[in-house]
């Protein structure tokens, strides 16, 4: 990065935050700090709903995931446009109608303060570990590639979010988003037209697309029944649609983008903004992916993306091994980029059967290469056991660094920190406001009246919830296998917050006292289940499947609970 | 208390007088939310044939 591409970085990046501090320094209305301007319209909640979401490991690792396995992970978003079209119709009125802060303040209406406290607490149990974690994510990444201090990296993405966040609330938060996005669209497409233009001469769109697809990159659609797939359209119709409803309808930091506004229209078309745009963007960074691995057939390509992790070992004690499986593999490179210009060659000219030897041809050397790039890997944990050897996050931004202009440099690495600053700024608004509103005024009913103390209050939480993200950060890299180790955690808690949601929202007969022990049962069973799962074979599936069982068995524990207390003729519905 | 009842427990006033005007949509071409989510629903089976077809142009 030169001088320039730090003013692009530094001035988007201060100034979006600057801006959003300073445009919202006065806020001082409970509403307009919790929910946002009363005057906020669909595009903004639709805009904000989008880059809540989108962190900045989507645009790191999603391009490198088209890269490495195709287009296929697209499925996985195929249950939102129905959870959307499911929150809009159910979940928004209703939350809209009671004039709530947070979606757990519904769970009070609908049953009784122990199983709001229950929603609240699993919420912030689960987004508080979570929390360092999108700042850690993101940031180890950055500094490997970019040379920079780790712990300055995390400090500077915190205090930056922290800042505006705590200044403007809701407000601010919506505000910076919308240019953030702005910003990430505007780089997104700046890539893939600078990558179009960076293909070899005579290798247009199209062609690469052939390329990409004769390789199995560009299978967007698998309709088969496979269980034994992990990304198939019917696992992305029933798995996608039951995490994004929990997502979408249950998760704060979700609910609180869509649930202010100036009307029930606003949030409604919002939230169908995103049901409509989602799989297309999607398709799109998965495409860049795809056309990436294009264009490194063309290039000398690396045996291993994390070049910073490769060279420290290529230049220590062991060099010599790696050394020599580098050669291998750019003899093997140059010979398959030699198949793929003869496949191209005859694609055209020549009879099936000329067409097929050479597409075949062109796929072996492919399995040879990837032969080899396992091989890699396996050196690298050979010599260091704690070595992160997925390296498909590194491809997109190694390309960003090495094949685009100064000025792109400064815009795309810019997009990262937008994505990073949008997701955190959103989780950080909605932990401030649940802990102030379902635990810290709970306990204080008198303080509900004083408006300006209760945003107060919403600062403190929220800025005490941004440094707990900075200090866990920092720390984070001390735990293995991190990341999926918070997906775990995430998957113990969503499936039970969403059967409590389902419960108030569809089972009108159970009240508070079933559905609270319903869940903590069911929450129990999946701990239980969590931590016997080495002993016993049988428990130890996907932790996907947490969700799917949370959520089951809290509906029918709940419902066999009221049915047991209508049988003792005890008073289970919260009056 | 009921999810039918307008008033939350923070007593705040409900927003439901805004939320009942905005039963139209206001969106041309579109009378319902329903025609709205039926659109929704039909453009996402668009996209999944496209992606099929884009899927077997480059397979």
């Amino acid at each position: 990065m030169n001088t320039f591409d730090w003013i692009v970085l530094l001035g988007t990046m201060i100034g979006i935050a600057a801006y959003g501090a300073w445009h919202t320094r006065h806020t001082n209305h409970l509403d307009t700090y919790l929910k946002g301007s009363k005057t906020t319209r669909w595009g903004t909640i639709g805009i904000s709903v989008m880059a809540t979401q989108a962190s900045a490991i989507t645009f790191l690792s999603i391009p490198g995931q088209g890269f490495e396995s195709g287009i296929g992970f697209v499925q996985n978003y195929f249950g939102l446009p129905l959870a959307m079209i499911i929150v809009c119709a159910v979940f928004l009125p209703i939350y809209r109608k009671l004039g709530v802060y947070t979606a757990y303040e519904y769970l009070g209406s609908r049953f009784d303060a122990k199983t709001r406290l229950l929603g609240a607490g699993l919420f912030l149990l689960q987004r508080g570990v979570a929390a360092g974690v999108t700042i850690y994510a993101p940031a180890i990444i950055l500094a490997t590639v970019l040379g920079w201090r780790l712990d300055m990296t995390v400090v500077g993405i915190g205090v930056l979010v922290i800042v505006y966040t705590v200044t403007g609330g809701s407000e601010a938060v919506s505000l910076t988003q919308k240019f953030q996005m702005g910003i990430i669209f505007v780089g997104m497409v700046t890539a893939f037209i600078l990558l179009i233009f960076r293909l070899p001469e005579g290798l247009g769109f199209n062609e690469a697309a052939h390329v990409a697809g004769a390789m199995g990159k560009l299978q967007a659609v698998d309709y088969s029944f496979d269980p034994e797939k992990r990304y198939t359209l019917w696992s992305g119709l029933f798995g996608g649609l039951f995490l994004s409803l929990s997502y979408f309808g249950t998760d704060q930091s979700q609910v609180q983008r869509y649930i202010g506004g100036a009307a029930l229209r606003e949030g409604r078309l919002g939230l169908m903004f995103n049901a409509v745009m989602k799989v297309p963007m999607q398709f799109f960074i998965l495409l860049i992916g795809a056309l990436l691995f294009v264009f490194y057939q063309f290039q000398p390509a690396p045996v291993f993306y994390n070049r910073v992790e490769w060279q420290r070992h290529a230049n220590g004690p062991n060099g010599a091994e790696f050394r020599a499986i580098e050669e291998r593999h750019a003899q093997l490179h140059a010979a398959k980029q030699e198949t793929i210009r003869a496949w191209l060659e005859v694609r055209h000219h020549s009879d099936a059967a000329v067409q097929l030897a050479a597409r075949e041809a062109m796929q072996a050397a492919e399995a040879e290469t990837q032969a080899i790039r396992k091989e890699a890997k396996d050196l690298l944990l050979k010599h260091d056991p704690r070595a992160k050897v997925k390296d498909s996050d590194y491809i997109f931004i190694g390309f960003i660094l090495e094949q685009m202009p100064h000025g792109a440099i400064g815009l795309l690495v810019a997009v990262m920190f937008s994505a990073a600053l949008s997701s955190k700024a959103g989780e950080l608004n909605a932990l401030g406001t649940t802990t102030t509103i379902d635990l810290w005024r709970q306990f204080r009913p008198l303080a509900a009246h004083d408006e300006r103390r209760n945003v107060r209050v919403a600062k403190w939480w929220t800025a005490i919830w941004g440094l707990v993200a900075i200090a866990f950060a920092l720390y984070a890299g001390l735990a293995e296998n991190l990341i999926e180790a918070i997906n775990i955690i995430g998957s113990i808690f969503y499936g039970v917050v969403l059967g409590i949601f389902l419960v108030a929202f569809f089972i009108k007969r159970v009240g508070g006292t079933a559905v609270f022990w319903g869940a903590v049962v069911s929450q129990t069973a999946i701990f239980v289940i969590y931590f016997l799962r080495l002993r016993f074979p049988v428990l130890d599936f996907s932790y996907l499947w947490y969700n799917v069982i949370g959520c089951a068995g809290c509906v029918v524990l709940a419902v066999l609970i009221q049915l047991m207390i209508n049988l003792g003729g005890g008073k289970g519905r919260t009056a | 208390m009921s999810d039918t009842n307008t008033q939350s427990s923070s007593g705040r006033v409900p927003e439901n007088e805004q939320d009942r005007i905005d039963e139209d949509p206001q969106v041309p071409g579109f009378r319902s939310w329903r025609g709205v989510y039926i659109f929704v629903l039909a453009f996402f089976v668009a996209v999944v044939v496209l992606l099929t077809l884009f899927s077997r142009h480059y397979a």
